[in-house]
């Protein structure tokens, strides 16, 4: 069953979405499209809103006396303060990060930050990074064991790929996940997913 | 935040693709995304086509009216050609009067049909200070990369579906029509891109971004009719001379998809 | 203009319709571009409209930023091809620019603009082929279109032209019946019956007016955002790759 906005909906109350959930009267509504899982509301698109807690994937593609400037595909301008890192960063790293700060004028402060090394990167819609990660993390799983790769998804639609040993197939875990985004409205996906990466 | 330097990352990516024999989009370097092409799609028009290129979606539509010739050419038609880069088509591009790109763009496929005689504009001749003009507008709806090759198809497909007005008493009666305008071949357009050493035919919207240079070919079955390079690279003598030979040797593949 | 034009005959309109039905085809698509963030394209009647938005993205220019809201642009315009008679002329006509501020004034009632601060919401609307009732298709296309890219909305909203002809409150004016009728009246409403968007032009008694307003959200209510919901269950019923089909 798909939800509209402004259709009531019937979710567990502790875990509301402030931005896919509106609260009036009482009385709980879908602010964009989704389905309900489990007494939790799954948005099927949703733009990107930068809160505390996110993982983000990202280039770093400016240097300036306060940090670094990250590239996120998003509407954010993303910085890693010099004080957070370790060492330095360079012009084209991959960057996994965590946002810790949202300010006011919307500038967002990522700490957690993490060179990775050479890898591919895909851009999906952030509305469908929990299909890719899948419940207890069950999707992304499935796809690392099945294609030998190492992923990191990024809150923000970056999906990073990186072979983890020879038999690494990066080609079949970008495939995946492309289905993924295309499919993501099917309850069965997780199914679909294995008997494809079982090929 | 589009700047020089997600360029540079993402064009090394892209170089490193080519290096290995391997497009984005996993196609051959000479090969040509799917085209469909449909025509006569809006009916206040007097034809009108819409073409799908890949990701690239380009509208056109003609319409007659009855103008004031050229003052050196007083017995001849006139055909005017305007493109509009609709900001729904991409984050690119700006509400507000045509770019030096649909400048260019609009100019590049006029010259192509103007220069293959497609259309007798002699035949546009009512009476003293009044001919037919035709007026072929372009309407990029969805930029993908590529929007010569579809503005040709969809200019085309256009002129070729254009019924000819009824004319009364110097004046066009809309909404009647005398006949189909008549088109007497076609001409189709192939557009490289060159990103280092490589040269690829029909280039998809990261290939067009990160290209060093472009050259489109403009051609009738026995002629060259267009051409326009762009962009900052250059071509070898010899390499141009190749993809002239390719277009003509796979001018019917193009052509007939407009029959 | 011909004052001896009968509009309503026997009951049936000029093209055969009820005095409160739609004009046919209405078909509404999701998701019909690649680049915008969400799309829709609506054919009603002869109308043939494609709008793109695009968002949230940075304010440019930065100055028009709004420290506590998504700001949100809305541009109307037509192709020069859209209408039967002469050669129209790119760029924003006073009637366009008009639109677009109605259009705008609308969305912004429902688009939940304090979820994302100081930036902007673009919503790019061509006609494509016109005949009567663009803006009322327009809006109800923008508000698909932005279902389509994840905007926030606090409900769902459509519009319809009602009008006089004759004498008679009817639903959907057609070209003539807006040429040679006595009022026009777009109105736009959410499903719960605010109204977004209201124009008039011609001449009504307050009786004529408040029953045009009644069947007006009766119509938005039952068929124009049962439209807008029919559109999206049908984007996820096949695998989302769908393109313009004029």
């Amino acid at each position: 069953m798909i939800y509209l906005p402004g259709d009531k909906v019937d979710v567990d109350q502790s875990k509301i979405d402030r931005i896919a959930i509106q609260k009036r009267d009482n009385s709980m509504y879908a602010t964009v499209v989704g389905t309900i899982d489990d007494r939790t509301y799954v948005p099927l698109e949703i733009a990107y809103r930068a809160k505390i807690g996110d993982n983000i994937v990202g280039f770093v593609v400016m240097k300036r006396s306060v940090g670094y400037f990250i590239d996120s595909g998003t509407a954010y301008t993303m910085i890693v303060l010099n004080r957070e890192l370790q060492g330095e960063l360079r012009m084209g790293n991959i960057i996994s990060a965590r946002i810790s700060r949202v300010e006011d004028d919307q500038t967002v402060i990522l700490n957690n930050v993490r060179r990775l090394k050479a890898g591919k990167i895909v851009e999906v819609p952030s509305s469908k990074v929990p299909r890719i990660i899948g419940k207890d993390a069950s999707m992304i799983k499935l796809i690392k064991e099945k294609t030998n790769c190492d992923l990191f998804v990024g809150a923000n639609g970056y999906v990073y790929i990186t072979d983890r040993d020879k038999n690494a197939n990066v080609s079949k875990a970008i495939a995946a996940i492309r289905m993924i985004v295309r499919m993501s409205h099917l309850h069965s996906l997780t199914d679909i997913v294995e008997k494809f990466l079982g090929e | 935040m589009e700047n020089d330097i997600i360029k540079h990352i993402k064009r090394n990516y892209l170089l490193d693709l080519l290096n290995r024999n391997q497009r984005i989009d996993g196609r051959e370097f000479l090969a040509r995304r799917p085209i469909e092409i449909k025509s006569d799609v809006i009916s206040t028009a007097e034809g009108s086509a819409l073409v799908q290129l890949g990701d690239t979606q380009v509208l056109a539509g003609t319409k007659f009216e009855v103008v004031e010739p050229f003052p050196s050419d007083p017995t001849t038609g006139v055909f005017i050609t305007n493109v509009e880069f609709l900001p729904l088509a991409s984050n690119q591009f700006e509400p507000g009067p045509p770019d030096e790109n649909s400048i260019e763009f609009a100019r590049v496929v006029d010259r192509g049909l103007r220069s293959a005689e497609l259309v007798d504009l002699n035949s546009f001749y009512i009476e003293e200070g009044k001919v037919l003009g035709l007026f072929l507008d372009l309407y990029v709806l969805d930029y993908g990369g590529n929007l010569f090759d579809a503005g040709y198809l969809a200019g085309m497909a256009a002129l070729k579906s254009t019924r000819m007005p009824k004319i009364e008493e110097a004046s066009i009666i809309r909404g009647e029509y005398t006949g189909k305008l008549n088109i007497n071949e076609n001409v189709v357009s192939f557009t490289f891109v060159k990103i280092g050493n490589h040269i690829l035919l029909d280039p998809n919207l990261y290939e067009e971004k990160l290209m060093d240079s472009r050259i489109t070919i403009a051609l009738t079955k026995e002629h060259i009719v267009a051409m326009q390079k762009g962009g900052n690279g250059t071509f070898k003598k010899t390499d141009v001379q190749k993809l002239v030979e390719f277009g003509f040797d796979n001018y019917d593949s193009l052509s007939n998809l407009l029959g | 203009m011909e004052k001896d034009i009968k509009l309503i005959v026997d009951g049936k309109r000029l093209d055969g319709r009820d005095l409160f039905d739609l004009r046919k085809p209405f078909v509404l698509k999701l998701g019909v571009l690649k680049n915008a963030d969400g799309s829709a394209y609506i054919e009603w009647g002869k109308n043939k409209i494609v709008v793109g938005v695009f968002g949230p993205n940075p304010v440019f220019p930065r100055h028009l930023e709004d420290p506590n809201n998504m700001i949100i642009r809305c541009q109307y315009s037509m192709t020069t091809f859209c209408s039967l008679e002469e050669h129209g002329r790119n760029g924003p006509s006073r009637r366009s620019i008009e639109i677009s501020k109605v259009i705008r004034e609308a969305l912004e009632q429902i688009v939940l603009r304090k979820h994302y601060p100081k930036t902007m919401l673009e919503v790019y609307i061509t006609v494509l082929q016109a005949e009567g009732g663009t803006r009322t298709a327009s809006l109800t296309a923008a508000v698909a279109a932005l279902v389509d890219a994840g905007i926030p909305l606090k409900t769902l909203a459509g519009a319809v032209s009602m009008g006089k002809i004759d004498g008679k409150i009817v639903a959907d004016l057609g070209k003539e019946e807006d040429n040679y009728g006595q009022s026009d009246i777009p109105m736009a409403f959410t499903k719960e019956g605010d109204l977004l968007l209201l124009q008039m032009d011609g001449k009504l008694t307050k009786q004529e007016f408040f029953n045009a307003l009644d069947k007006g959200y009766e119509i938005v209510n039952k068929k124009i955002i049962k439209a807008i919901r029919d559109a999206v269950e049908e984007k996820y019923s096949e695998e989302i790759n769908k393109k313009l089909e004029l």
